[in-house]
């Protein structure tokens, strides 16, 4: 592709870099008080903490006693959320098992009591209040649990998904006037010296890592959200890293190829931490663990003996773990705000605003911490601290407003009926978008080849990956896959990554043998991260997977593989 | 004598094939789809992605091939695959279109028709980009011809509409359709269609009077039912079933307490992928923190003497109780992942082996079936021997 090098400037009031929950949150908050806003990518939308959580905007009960503050936020931002994207939620009842014994007797007691004081915060996320079950209960509700228990106690929680979260967020921040670019890395951060035009203004300069191309922003406020990747980008703005420390914790997960259990699962790791199985979406998940990382943030992926970890202490529990069939991990790192000395676990999951001004930098600020449950509160701080001096008169909206999709409910069987859609892709596609699922399938009605199935894993529809590239800003097969879950259920992308390369290429006039690369580096991407919980199953399945490769694609030269 | 050849893909049959022919009384024992019946219908001796090899086929395996109704060239043939590659293969599906024989600057139609896995204007830009296409000057073109007959098509597997046209009427009809199209293409590029018989596609190719062929498609594929087909037909007596135990004295169980006694056996069971070799990790069976007794992760399906190896090697046990690290296994790791090397090393007197594994060239086929001619006369010679001293 030709080098673009044609400089275009162009003036917003705010620059946020970084695309996660916070960076998105903070670009819609100020989009939506009017203020024009720029955002940076240096990956893709939701590409770090964001899109590799627990998928969980939980209310933080392990902070309860640490933190209560965390948890009481938490539990309130999480209300919001669900009023603004009631579509894009779903309900994970939590099951905590105890073993019986002495001690066992004694832990339920503390545990049924831990979760009243919870309850107090339950009614702020429409929670239901725990309830304290007997062995046999457990037995009746989740046939899977074994081992000799005294009993246990329920306490409920939200899934989402995280990835989506960024992108309704973008999506509503571009649908306001914000420009976002993905794939575009911020390469410097001057500020216009004394006596020139435009002085003490920031000037932002990127460069998109696909076409090559440089993006220039002039900026009153340069608002630094990228999480883990934070200290890099504060040094690009002469703000010494130590400025912005946060502590990277990697967590990761293991998904499995459907809903093992009815309720979500705690356990306990043989370290004596907290871990759990969860039915999220269409699969099973288990997570998490929290490690301090030193790798590279571009890079993050979960090994093989993270997932063994995670799997015994399952399987304590819940046996049936080690014969289920592993479709994947993910991994991402967290941006702990940075203390030397405690664990991991026992970091604080607070958040905080650094002011720049004080390192010389006046008008850039850093977002440090944070979860993706209270990501709204913590963009209406951040942009509250802006606004007060950019748009004194407007005031936050982000809990009001709904997300796009989120104005009304649609009734997925109603669709597919009207479409000709099978139930479940209907479900998938509203659970997705919300009321927008009806727009991807009026394209339909101009090119009925639209309504076939890409990924039938999932499923996804041919509309949805073109509605995906051309209003999500999907670039690659793996951000198609992050917007629409293509390609990451249990065939692993061997039935729709080339398909979806071949769609990509045709919508961004890109060469089609790029699309058929795309699709490559897509599939090797993705065995690299299955690989880890290789089991017996899922060898396989990893050899059928070769042999699809081998027949129709070809694995290709080293050269595709590298980013 | 009496061989018992176990597998019933390309490698057992070519062992069956091989020992019958040296006079022996085979008794084959075919369990479930394998590999073969997976495989898209385009063998090799190297895998695909270098350039095909120039060795020549022996006259025992091009006879079989040509039995089992496979085409074989001199030179390479060139198949368009369903995702839009072009690739080489040595030998193909005689209802694959091989582009080879195409005069230079050819145009190839697609029919457009809704399906999820056929969209015939991105697969004739995907493939018209293609090394090969260009460097023979190919043009591939979606052509409007409507080729479903029924509603609801559009929803069906390739494998369920390939079915479609073994009935005589149905694939009439279709050659009607494409013979009236105009202006005539050079060739006809279509979807997986062609028949789960092997002589539907000539059939329907005989009454166009053009050359035309199926792209590879995904499995489970239109090759793979049609080889079974062939194979069936060429070999009609074999027994059903999946073997459990072979014991050191050469009788062979079935799971069905079937038992044979043979004078040789050839094991052409396949890899990881369809069942010969199993991957059980110590820490999959257990739900305890340390397996109480290490087992080694790897092994053959059926209880018989024989020894694993990877490339030739013998397998070791790894060095973590947890079993190996799965990371050292398998793609995108290693190149040529252990996954897809493990095989029968060695085995007692009397017992051999086939298969694509055996002569690790992963996937390739052609090795597979050369193995199974190896071992199926390899397993005649020890039987005329052990009937000599007897």
């Amino acid at each position: 592709m030709p080098f673009d090098d044609r400089p275009s400037t162009r003036s917003v009031d705010v620059v946020v870099i970084g695309g996660g929950v916070n960076g998105t949150g903070v670009a819609r908050d100020l989009a939506l008080r009017g203020l024009s806003v720029a955002l940076f990518e240096r990956n893709d939308l939701a590409f770090g903490a964001s899109g590799n959580s627990s998928g969980m905007i939980h209310g933080g009960a392990r902070y309860l006693t640490q933190n209560p503050n965390v948890t009481a936020e938490s539990c309130r931002d999480s209300g919001y959320i669900q009023q603004i994207a009631p579509f894009l939620l779903h309900r994970i009842p939590f099951l905590v098992p105890v073993k019986a014994g002495a001690k066992g007797r004694v832990l339920i007691e503390l545990i049924d009591a831990f979760f009243e004081l919870y309850d107090r915060y339950q009614p702020l996320k429409r929670g239901e209040r725990h309830t304290r079950l007997s062995a046999q209960d457990l037995a009746k509700l989740e046939p899977g649990l074994r081992g000799s228990l005294v009993g246990g106690v329920t306490f409920d929680e939200w899934g989402v998904d995280g990835s989506r979260l960024c992108v309704l967020n973008a999506l509503d921040a571009k649908e306001h006037g914000a420009k976002v670019f993905v794939h575009t890395s911020v390469e410097s951060i001057h500020k216009r010296p004394p006596g020139m035009a435009g002085a003490g203004r920031y000037v932002v300069v990127a460069r998109n890592l696909l076409g090559g191309g440089i993006e220039r922003a002039e900026a009153k406020v340069v608002v630094n959200a990228s999480g883990a990747w934070g200290p890099l980008t504060a040094a690009l703005g002469h703000v010494a890293s130590s400025r912005v420390r946060v502590r990277p914790g990697k967590g990761v997960h293991v998904a499995f190829d459907r809903r093992l259990s009815n309720y979500a699962i705690m356990a306990e790791s043989i370290d004596g931490r907290q871990i759990f199985l969860e039915p999220w979406q269409n699969m099973s998940v288990i997570g998490t663990t929290d490690d301090d990382y030193y790798g590279d943030l571009d890079d993050v992926c979960a090994t093989s003996d993270e997932v063994r970890y995670l799997v015994q202490g399952i399987a304590r529990v819940f046996p049936e773990i080690r014969t289920a069939r592993a479709i994947g991990t993910w991994a991402g790192v967290r941006p702990t705000l940075h203390t030397y000395g405690p664990l991991e676990d026992k970091l604080s999951r607070e958040h905080m605003i650094v002011d720049h001004a004080e390192d010389g930098a006046p008008d850039i600020y850093s977002m440090i911490g944070g979860k993706l449950a209270s990501y709204r509160s913590f963009s209406q701080e951040m942009s509250d601290r802006i606004a007060r001096d950019l748009a004194p008169s407007r005031h936050c909206t982000t809990h009001e407003r709904t997300l796009p999709g989120g104005d009304r409910p649609l009734d997925p069987l109603l669709l597919s009926e009207t479409h000709e859609l099978t139930p479940v892709a209907a479900r998938r596609l509203v659970f997705r978008h919300g009321s927008r699922a009806e727009a991807i399938l009026g394209r339909i009605a101009a090119r009925p080849r639209e309504c076939t199935v890409v990924c039938p894993c999932e499923p996804v529809l041919e509309a949805e990956v073109r509605h995906v590239v051309r209003e999500e800003d999907a670039f690659t097969v793996d951000d198609v896959a992050r917007r629409t879950r293509l390609g990451l259920g249990a065939c692993g992308g061997m039935r729709c990554a080339a398909r979806c390369g071949q769609i990509i290429a045709e919508e961004r006039g890109l060469p089609p043998q790029e699309g058929l690369r795309q699709a490559r580096r897509f599939l090797h991407t993705q065995a690299k991260r299955r690989v880890a919980a290789l089991n017996p199953d899922q060898a396989r399945q990893e050899s059928l997977a070769l042999q699809v490769m081998d027949a129709t694609l070809g694995r290709g030269s080293r050269d595709d593989e590298d980013r | 004598m009496k061989i018992v050849v176990v597998g019933g893909g390309i490698a057992g049959t070519a062992a069956a094939h091989a020992a019958r022919g040296a006079g022996a009384d085979v008794v084959w024992i075919v369990g479930t789809s394998g590999a073969t019946v997976l495989a898209p219908g385009a063998f090799d001796l190297t895998p695909w992605q270098d350039r095909p090899s120039a060795e020549a086929l022996t006259s025992e395996a091009k006879g079989l091939v040509t039995a089992l109704g496979y085409v074989a060239s001199d030179g390479p043939a060139w198949i368009a695959t369903s995702v839009g590659v072009v690739r080489p293969c040595r030998l193909r599906d005689a209802a694959l279109l091989d582009l080879a024989v195409l005069p230079r600057g050819a145009r190839i139609a697609l029919p457009r028709v809704v399906h999820a896995e056929w969209d015939a204007d991105a697969l004739a830009r995907t493939l018209g980009s293609d090394p090969y296409a260009l460097e023979r000057e190919l043009r591939f073109e979606a052509v409007d011809i409507s080729i479903h007959r029924f509603g609801g098509e559009r929803d069906l597997p390739h494998l369920a509409l390939a079915a479609r046209h073994d009935a005589e009427d149905r694939s009439a009809w279709l050659a009607a359709r494409l013979q009236a199209h105009s202006p005539a293409p050079d060739a006809w590029l279509l979807p997986p269609w062609l028949g789960t018989r092997p002589e539907t596609a000539a059939r329907i190719r005989g009454a166009v009077g053009a050359p035309l062929g199926e792209a590879i498609s995904l499995p489970p594929s239109p090759s793979g039912a049609r080889f079974r087909q062939a194979r069936d037909a060429l070999f009609p007596r074999r027994v059903e079933g999946f073997v459990k135990r072979v014991t050191v004295d050469l009788r062979v169980e079935t799971e069905t307490g079937e038992t044979f006694t043979a004078d040789a056996v050839v094991l052409a069971t396949g890899g990881i992928a369809v069942g010969g070799v199993y991957y059980t990790p110590a820490e999959a069976t257990l739900a305890g923190e340390l397996p109480t007794t290490v087992t080694p992760a790897f092994a053959l399906g059926i209880d018989a003497d024989v020894t694993l190896g990877e490339s030739g090697r013998p397998l070791l046990q790894p060095g973590s109780a947890q079993g190996p690290q799965p990371e050292h296994l398998t793609w995108p790791h290693r190149r040529t992942p252990v996954l897809e090397r493990i095989g029968v090393l060695s085995a007692q007197a009397g017992i051999y082996a086939a298969g694509d594994v055996m002569a690790d060239a992963p996937r390739t086929w052609l090795g597979a079936l050369e193995s199974g001619l190896r071992a199926g006369a390899a397993a005649c010679a020890f039987a005329g021997r052990l009937s000599e001293s007897r």
